[in-house]
């Protein structure tokens, strides 16, 4: 069924609390779980649902997002028919200083849509962390008779949650009632994850009206506002979902991933994957003490790796001790240096003996290229 | 457009590998798992690809489903070209003949019309059953400088093991004179790789010569290496010095691949201006729970390890259960190896099962008998199987 459907992934931009992480790079292209990139679990997801014409708009800083992707061939997307589209956007429609909002985007990609045969359209953002089947999320909108279909993860109870994201309230027949954005305090438990599912010809009317009248939010003039006279539903992802906006969500979501049951709902299913690097397997030296941690491949462990998540190619020197901190590729941790608690991002190089410890609530970012 | 290359490989990949006993009792030998994530033929495939050589013809026939599947487009290789590229050669039947391979060089000699296609000047022939990496640019650079007609790799090997090899006697400019196949007394050291380069128009014509003897065995080292030094034809061997391993049997497959954990035996694959590529499982990175302990081993991609790993190989996807020892062993892609279970100098082949308490192999020996293991066998709870033990699974 989701052979109809279209795929748009929208890149979206200003992640501040990704704090270094997203300086040089989208959100969409920020390391995650040893090995992928956030956007692999959305393009895998939308692949292994059966969809097979995505388009992904970006806008700045996206040499690491095309690099990442390149024809799509990863995810069987370098098709003749349908597969890989990107749009790399410049400026805003109506020159608005703040980017573009996820109207204008659509609404430049209008040409696209259109010429699609889909005759459904699914709209994401790039930074889901889920193996999640959409023909769930269709099943579910067509037997609802839905105009556009939200999905959402329930019980979100986390304050640090309220800034920046939709929560919805959904009636008994789970259509949306209420919408707030940017809730000041609990009213509603139900986050939208910026996933939507709508015809295709309606969306590009939906658009288009919009686009007319300057309502170019898509959340608060779309979902918030219309929510009274269309009917719009919301969707309850029961799989495992994981939102990354921010760098505490970042390093939960990695973290997550050292428990078996979370590390079965997103990998023991349909696959998800990623760019190959052709490494070699990991060496685990005389001494290395490994404990709960996940390696990826084409690591050197001469040290200590306690509870933490260690990306390809890293070097880990004799004596070094790891723990609770994910190491991103290519970096290496020098003998007898001390690393708790911190998020390195690629090629950063700690020094022999050196101590590197942030707080357990507040993990310490080392920019990419770093040496200490 | 023209298909005109300056070399091209054919790759022999059609030997059963029978010393591997039940390791390749469904597989083609070059397809037998090497590594923790490789395949045999990853090593003479990546070594084209490095030495920018872009057309390979891989010759198959014997079990060749998974082998062929296994290199599909040649992606993994870099090897899906619009001109040149991979392809899978098994033997095919024409209007007036359809034989099986009989040997190696009738292997390529089936396959003249292939290697016409691209007009090469020189043909690259190799064997699918070695571990090395090798530039073969170099060794086209030796050949074409020398004028050779025929140029063969050969390696430095001990005196007292030269003649378990085809032995190559040279003059001092390493024109060979004579050629011996396992001699009893060895008067030079060099060994034959099984790595040739061919002035393509002249093995082509010892190709159709050889086809009509009806006594030759029509195999390279065999037939066509002698007639060529009988006809006094130039032909230099080419000194390679690094790794190089003929993994033809279980102990030498196993000593391989310890070879890789061995620091100083050479053989390194944490290479990045030479990486052996390999088809990917796309599977997560390995997982180690709190209690497991792994030293001196290499582990894959996928792997769940939550017991005792020492001195081992553990390819990608294998579980090793919670109070599971696994020493001095090779274990192929998606084995599991059950709570409590130990092995020993023991190599199992893919999704091989070991039960609870089973017990596969003994401690590692001077005297060292490896007990293997053949894919999809699966060891009762508390089963016990001696070291030197070949066990296939039943039909």
């Amino acid at each position: 069924m989701m052979k109809e459907t279209l795929g748009i992934i929208l890149v979206q931009e200003r992640f501040n609390a990704m704090r270094e992480l997203t300086m040089h790079r989208t959100i969409a292209s920020v390391p995650f779980g040893g090995r992928y990139r956030l956007i692999d679990f959305t393009l895998s997801s939308l692949v292994n649902s059966g969809v097979r014409e995505v388009g992904i708009s970006t806008r700045s800083n996206f040499y690491s997002l095309m690099d990442h992707i390149g024809s799509g061939k990863i995810w069987d997307l370098n098709r003749k028919k349908g597969g890989l589209t990107v749009f790399p956007q410049s400026g805003s429609i109506t020159g608005s200083l703040a980017g573009a909002s996820k109207v204008e985007t659509l609404y430049s990609m209008l040409d696209y849509i259109k010429r699609s045969r889909a005759k459904y359209v699914l709209v994401c953002d790039s930074n889901i962390v889920g193996n999640i089947d959409y023909n769930k999320l269709l099943e579910y909108h067509i037997e609802k008779h839905a105009y556009l279909t939200v999905a959402y993860q329930k019980d979100v109870f986390d304050p640090s949650r309220f800034h920046g994201n939709a929560f919805l309230e959904t009636d008994e027949n789970g259509r949306v009632i209420d919408v707030t954005i940017d809730q000041g305090i609990q009213l509603h438990s139900k986050m939208a994850l910026g996933i939507y599912i709508i015809e295709r010809e309606l969306l590009e009317f939906l658009i288009s009206q919009c686009m007319a009248h300057n309502k170019l939010d898509f959340e608060r003039n779309i979902l918030q506002e219309m929510a009274d006279d269309l009917d719009i539903y919301g969707w309850c992802c029961d799989e495992y979902v994981e939102k990354v906006d921010s760098i505490e969500t970042f390093h939960n979501a990695n973290m997550a991933l050292l428990d078996p049951d979370i590390r079965n709902d997103l990998f023991m299913g349909d696959k998800i994957y990623t760019k190959v690097r052709d490494e070699m397997p990991t060496q685990h030296g005389e001494n290395a003490i490994v404990e709960n941690s996940m390696i990826a491949d084409g690591c050197i462990i001469e040290g200590t790796v306690e509870n933490s998540i260690i990306f390809r190619s890293v070097k880990v020197g004799k004596g070094a001790v790891i723990r609770n901190s994910i190491i991103m590729q290519s970096s290496e941790i020098g003998e007898d240096a001390i690393v708790e608690n911190c998020i390195t991002d690629k090629n950063v190089v700690i020094s022999n003996g050196m101590k590197i410890v942030g707080a357990p609530n507040y993990p310490l970012v080392i920019a990419k290229g770093s040496k200490i | 457009m023209t298909t005109k290359k300056e070399c091209i490989a054919m790759l022999l990949a059609g030997g059963q590998g029978s010393r591997l006993g039940v390791l390749t009792k469904n597989v083609a030998k070059p397809a037998v798992p090497f590594g923790g994530k490789y395949r045999i033929i990853d090593f003479p495939l990546s070594n084209c690809v490095n030495s920018g050589i872009d057309t390979v013809g891989v010759l198959t026939q014997y079990q060749p489903l998974e082998l062929n599947t296994y290199i599909g487009n040649g992606q993994p290789w870099d090897l899906d070209r619009t001109r040149g590229g991979v392809a899978i050669l098994p033997p095919y039947m024409t209007s007036t003949r359809g034989d099986w391979y009989k040997g190696t060089a009738n292997a390529v000699c089936q396959n003249i019309n292939f290697v016409d296609t691209y007009d090469p000047d020189y043909v690259l022939v190799l064997s699918g059953d070695h571990i090395y990496k090798m530039n073969y640019d170099w060794m086209l650079k030796e050949h074409k400088e020398k004028g050779a007609d025929c140029t063969i790799a050969v390696i430095d090997v001990p005196l007292e093991e030269a003649s378990r090899f085809g032995i190559m006697n040279t003059h001092d400019d390493n024109r060979i004179y004579e050629f011996e196949e396992k001699p009893k007394n060895p008067k030079s050291t060099k060994a034959s790789m099984g790595v040739y380069i061919f002035n393509w128009q002249v093995l082509r014509r010892y190709l159709i010569e050889d086809e009509r003897d009806e006594n030759s065995k029509n195999d390279f080292g065999h037939d066509i290496i002698p007639k060529m030094l009988a006809d006094n034809l130039n032909m230099f061997a080419y000194e390679y010095k690094g790794y190089w391993k003929d993994v033809g049997t279980i102990d030498s497959l196993w000593e391989a691949n310890m070879d890789i954990l061995r620091k100083g035996s050479g053989l390194i694959l944490h290479d990045e201006y030479w990486r052996i590529y390999a088809r990917n499982p796309a599977l997560p990175p390995q997982y180690v729970a709190k209690g497991a302990k792994v030293c001196h081993s290499l582990v894959a991609e996928g792997c769940n390890i939550e017991g005792e790993v020492v001195n081992s190989i553990i390819f990608y996807g294998v579980t090793i259960e919670k109070g599971a020892v696994v020493r001095d062993s090779i274990i192929m892609p998606g084995s599991i190896i059950k709570a409590g279970a130990t092995i020993d100098c023991s190599i199992l082949a893919e999704h091989v099962i070991v039960n609870e308490g089973a017990v596969v192999g003994e401690a590692i020996s001077p005297d060292k008998k490896i007990a293997v293991l053949g894919s999809g066998v699966v060891i009762a709870p508390n089963g016990k199987i001696p070291a030197g033990e070949m066990l296939a699974a039943d039909e």
